[in-house]
């Protein structure tokens, strides 16, 4: 009796294990399917940060609800919010030049409550990764320019046309049109930093070191009647308040252009306190302060990958390969516009110069061949005929033979059976070092080159000999 | 009682053990099926959010699609065609097939070019490329098959890549290549797609490689003048007259990003000229204006006011009546927004004058205008245009007119800026 008690207790003991088994096993699979919930739900929402630019979710932009009567009517015809358009720009490839457009709004028309705003602030930050360069150009806010779809105006109100008539792209892609009209060069990025998020990087980095060339009085935002503060010259680490305030300060003598130096100032400022041995860890312990400020007080079309990518990209470019430059007053001529504004109006080819300086001195799309010139155009091994259309028989030998002996590829000579004045060259095929080489060895005027087709596509390069070649003195 | 044929189940050796390392057993059970779980769920949550992405993406596309043709449509009847222009193109970048959008889109490119300049291009003197088909490596390949093709823009997008890729590799070659695509591209921006300042960047480029053939730098200077142009556009109308007269002259066809054609630039800059000069009163001096600016293709409007500038410019007997101000050039929306900024787009290259009179009686003809003003270039290529030519009415370009507001600049930098530049007319061109 007392055994089949004890196996009656013992069956119970084996149904309470296979009970307490089971309800285990239950535990283990609901918490196991939370955890995969949890895993779908971070994963989910990691995707989503990581393709938002901004690292934000797609959103409906704040400035729709406010728009122009005209415009209103439209979005309010669809009976709902209209989502922003991120401007129509090139991505950056990963190899070749990249530009990013800097905007700062205009805090006034913030101030005074305005639906949309004028850009205050514009600044072109290039990066070339293959010759590890880097350049800043300041575009001044009154430049007087063709804002596409608008008439004539100031560069700094494409911004609040772009916005205010809902372009696609919106202020952003307006302003990047603009920029891109003006200059020329292609735009892959916009970035649009608020006052906020400025100041609050500033801080996280521990401030930013200036060194103050002259005695000046900033103006610190929101600090209530006491706004007024004096930096002495000499080197300082400005807070986050001040940098912003020294930045924006425009009442000095040179205006708006030394506004423009002491924006580029801070920024390289920011640049080298971020790369400096003692900032390095303090910045990657903040990491996530920094990203969350950059997600909320940066408005721009890079993805958060992007981002990271042209930041070390960045930090990897020495301060001497940093080229800066600011359209200023010797690039300008002051004007007044139709309705009595002051605008600055482009000499366009001083600001050709500047932007070339900036923007093709280096990088992928440019000569990379080493060598002297001569070692190059021996490189090319272009194929060269020579035409003498000179009333001197036999210069034609007489130049081949020199240019033999210079290393060029003469395959062929003859007699030209029409005469020519001014000698010429035809370049069928782009063989550009031999094309420079023969047209600074023979003096070839501009107006007598030209790009065209071998009929046979035997001959790189034809040249043509004249009697001034002849005349030069300088045949052999 | 204990029955001895039955013996009661002992726990045998080593259960204990075996319980003792239950718990691991199942705390790995538990681990494994946690870790799977998570990545199972990971996995999903990946893959929903790839559809969800690409879902809203596509939601939002289409929203924005829509709402941008609206827009376009609004302002097509606001008469703003430049706006609308690119609301449909951008419509039509997205999504080719979208209803209707090529329809207004041909309708609005219609009514922009139906007042400018009849556009004729010239022979297309782009060489062919080098048949350069050595299949070497497949970024080169693909580099000379981009330019086999003459498809510039792939071919420099190639060479990008093969130069991320190696930047070494058959450099000179790729150097070559690279020169010939971005001198074609330059030319290209400049002639067809109206990126002046994208094509005088690229020949800027082209120049770090070697040197410019005389094409390149003729459009290159045409461009440049435009720009130059566009600078004073509206604000000193007498350099605008000078620049956009140089290119008109050369380049008719030759258009900015808006639409303008140089010659449409042109007239209107001789008309913002005659009206300057009329509002001082020296009414030959902006007949003369108005007149050009007819022979250009104006007329309605300008006509009239011509022939009230010209009877002031020699006045009759009877007395003319006042001259009445009316808006300019432009469209000009009936609303300001809150920055205080009016919204000025431009509705199409028409032009009127602001000056308009109503003659009420009969005006002797004035002499009709000096052909020397007037730039007419030979048909034969590479013809070159002297200075004299220049289609500005002074000759010289004068940087502040006695009666423009007031400005700091000084006359000095004119020169500076162009010294007195020539023109080469494209082969083809057709004389103004």
């Amino acid at each position: 009796m007392a055994y089949q008690f004890e196996r009656l207790l013992s069956g119970i003991e084996k149904y309470e294990s296979v009970l307490i088994r089971l309800g285990l096993a239950g535990l283990i699979f609901i918490a196991a399917v939370v955890f995969g919930l949890v895993g779908f739900g971070v994963a989910h929402e990691l995707v989503l940060l990581s393709k938002s630019p901004s690292g934000s979710s797609p959103q409906l932009s704040e400035s729709q609800a406010a728009l122009p009567a005209s415009q209103a009517s439209n979005a309010a015809a669809g009976g709902q919010s209209i989502p922003e358009v991120e401007p129509e720009m090139t991505p950056w490839d990963g190899a070749g030049r990249v530009t990013i457009l800097l905007l700062g709004l205009d805090q006034r028309d913030w101030d005074t409550g305005r639906d949309y705003s004028r850009s205050d602030t514009m600044l072109l930050l290039t990066l070339d990764p293959l010759s590890q360069t880097a350049g800043i150009l300041s575009v001044p806010r009154d430049l007087w320019v063709a804002i596409p779809g608008f008439k004539h105006g100031k560069i700094n109100t494409a911004y609040y046309l772009g916005a205010a008539y809902k372009l696609p792209g919106g202020g952003p892609g307006l302003a990047v049109n603009t920029v891109e009209q003006f200059l020329g060069v292609p735009i892959n990025y916009y970035a649009q930093i608020d006052f906020g998020a400025f100041v609050q990087f500033i801080d996280e980095i521990g401030g930013v070191k200036i060194d103050v060339p002259e005695a000046i009085t900033i103006d610190l935002l929101g600090s209530g009647s006491a706004t007024k503060k004096t930096l002495q010259p000499g080197v300082q680490v400005l807070p986050g308040e001040w940098a912003l305030a020294y930045a924006r300060a425009r009442y000095t003598e040179g205006g708006d252009f030394d506004r423009a130096k002491r924006q580029q100032q801070v920024i390289m400022g920011i640049r080298d306190r971020i790369l400096s041995l003692d900032m390095l860890p303090i910045v990657l312990n903040k990491a996530a302060t920094l990203y969350q400020q950059l997600a909320s007080g940066i408005h721009t079309n890079m993805s958060l990958d992007e981002a990271t990518k042209l930041s070390i990209l960045a930090s990897q470019i020495p301060r001497e390969n940093i080229r800066q430059g600011i359209i200023g007053k010797d690039r300008v001529l002051f004007g007044r516009s139709p309705d009595d504004l002051s605008i600055l109006i482009p000499l366009i080819d001083k600001i050709h110069l500047l932007r070339d300086e900036i923007f093709t001195s280096s990088g992928a799309l440019g000569s990379l061949a080493p060598g002297t010139d001569q070692e190059r155009m021996i490189a090319e091994a272009a194929r060269v005929s020579i035409q003498n259309g000179s009333a001197h028989p036999g210069l034609g030998q007489e130049t081949a033979q020199y240019l033999q002996g210079l290393g060029v590829n003469v395959v062929g000579v003859n007699e030209s059976a029409q005469r020519t004045t001014l000698t010429a060259i035809i370049d069928n095929s782009g063989r550009p070092y031999t094309l420079g080489y023969l047209v600074e060895s023979l003096a070839i005027k501009p107006a007598r080159i030209s790009a065209g087709v071998a009929s046979d596509g035997q001959v790189d390069i034809e040249l043509i000999l004249g009697d001034d070649w002849a005349a030069s003195g300088l045949v052999p | 009682m204990v029955n001895p044929d039955i013996v009661p189940p002992r726990q045998k050796p080593g259960s204990a053990r075996k319980r003792s390392y239950a718990w691991l057993i199942w705390l790995v059970i538990a681990l494994a099926s946690f870790v799977s779980m998570a990545a199972i769920g990971a996995a999903g949550g990946y893959q929903v959010a790839q559809v969800n992405w690409q879902s809203t993406q596509s939601a939002f596309a289409m929203q924005s699609l829509v709402e941008q043709f609206a827009l376009g449509v609004e302002d097509i009847n606001l008469e703003q065609y430049d706006i609308a222009r690119q609301r449909f193109e951008y419509v039509l970048s997205q999504d080719p097939g979208f209803p209707g959008a090529v329809d207004k889109l041909a309708q609005v490119i219609a009514v922009l070019y139906a007042t400018a300049t009849p556009t004729q291009v010239p022979p297309t003197h782009t060489p062919i490329p080098t048949r350069d088909l050595r299949p070497v490596e497949e970024l080169f390949s693909h580099v000379t098959s981009k330019f086999a093709q003459g498809d510039w823009d792939g071919t420099i997008n190639a060479i990008l890549a093969l130069r991320q890729a190696d930047p070494e590799y058959r450099v000179v070659e790729v150097d070559g290549m690279l020169f010939r695509s971005l001198r074609n591209r330059g030319i290209s921006k400049i002639k067809d797609d109206g990126n002046l300042e994208g094509g005088i960047y690229d020949l800027a480029l082209v120049e770090r490689i070697g040197p410019l053939d005389a094409e390149a730098l003729t459009y290159r200077d045409l461009a440049r003048y435009y720009m130059m142009g566009s600078g004073f556009w509206e604000v000193y109308p007498e350099q605008a007259v000078y620049y956009f007269g140089l290119v008109a002259s050369a380049a008719p066809y030759l258009r900015d990003g808006s639409g303008w054609t140089a010659s449409a630039r042109y007239q209107a800059a001789l008309i913002q000229l005659a009206d300057q000069l009329a509002r001082a009163e020296e009414w030959c001096s902006a007949q003369e204006q108005y007149e050009l600016a007819i022979s250009y293709g104006g007329g309605g409007s300008i006509q009239q006011t011509a022939v009230y500038a010209a009877e002031k410019c020699s006045p009759p007997t009877e007395t003319p009546v006042p001259v009445t101000e009316t808006p300019t050039l432009t469209f000009t929306p009936s609303q300001t927004l809150a920055a205080g900024l009016t919204l000025t787009p431009i509705s199409s290259p028409t032009l009127t004058s602001t000056l308009i009179a109503t003659p009420q009686h009969t005006v002797t003809p004035t002499p009709a205008i000096s052909p020397t003003t007037t730039a007419v270039l030979p048909p034969a290529p590479s013809s070159t245009l002297s200075p004299t030519q220049t289609p500005s009415p002074t000759g010289t370009p004068v940087l502040l007119p006695s009666n423009t507001p007031a400005a700091t600049a000084a006359p000095s930098s004119t020169p500076a800026e162009s010294p007195t530049p020539t023109v080469e007319a494209l082969p083809g061109s057709p004389t103004p």
